[in-house]
């Protein structure tokens, strides 16, 4: 099984102060027990990272990004094709809480057909992708 | 559908060609279904790639008390907007 993660799960696993953090502990926990592949998108990457240094701390978030992409997590190339559709998908989009980062998640995640998105944003679901968290949670 | 020019050993090809006589099948047909049977079975294994990484951040955050904002994951785009 694969699994794509969003930058809301990874802010929730580096900041201890966060609502989402048990949590996001949990869902971590239940992916490695589970077996499930992680799939994480360099615009992912760049999402969190900002966030994690304005908030957190420059050298707490470069520490973070050494030891993802120093994992052997699957990385997703952004293609020419990635973008695109990922844009198209962005103008059809009615609220501002749905960023163009959100799209290239979708849009990848349909591409390399991964089972779950490992993210608390319920936006996802009503977009027909089923969430890791609620569907494991809610079950275990 | 697409093309694609692929080199298969001898012995087999020589395997397939077997299978598919037995079983009635062209040669493409029985390659599709092994491909496809094989994508399904790793599909359902456990392999776990890059699983790990996500504890090992969780366990640095928490041995050095990496604190931010209460609703930095669910308000994250507002937080983003003001670090742009």
């Amino acid at each position: 099984m694969n699994a794509i993660v969003d930058t809301d799960t990874l802010l929730g696993l580096f900041n201890v102060n966060d609502i989402h953090h048990s949590k996001a502990v949990t869902l971590a926990k239940l992916v490695v027990k589970s077996g499930i592949n992680i799939f994480i998108l360099p615009t992912t990457l760049c999402e969190f990272a900002l966030l994690a240094s304005s908030r957190i701390g420059a050298k707490q978030a470069q520490y973070a990004i050494s030891i993802l992409t120093t994992s052997d997590y699957v990385p997703v190339d952004i293609t020419e094709e990635i973008v695109k559709e990922s844009a198209a998908l962005y103008e059809q989009q009615s609220s501002k809480e749905e960023s163009l980062f959100d799209c290239f998640v979708m849009v990848a995640a349909k591409r390399i057909n991964v089972d779950y998105i490992v993210s608390f944003d319920k936006g996802y679901e009503k977009r027909g992708f089923t969430l890791f968290g609620n569907l494991h949670i809610k079950s275990n | 559908m697409i093309q694609r020019k692929f080199y298969l050993p001898d012995d087999l090809y020589a395997q397939l060609s077997m299978h598919a006589k037995i079983t009635g099948k062209t040669i493409t047909q029985a390659l599709r279904e092994f491909v496809d049977e094989g994508l399904q079975r790793k599909k359902h294994g456990k392999q776990a790639r890059g699983a790990k990484a996500l504890l090992e951040l969780a366990h640095l955050a928490q041995k050095y008390a990496w604190k931010g904002p209460k609703n930095l994951s669910t308000k994250h785009d507002a937080y983003f907007a003001k670090s742009a």
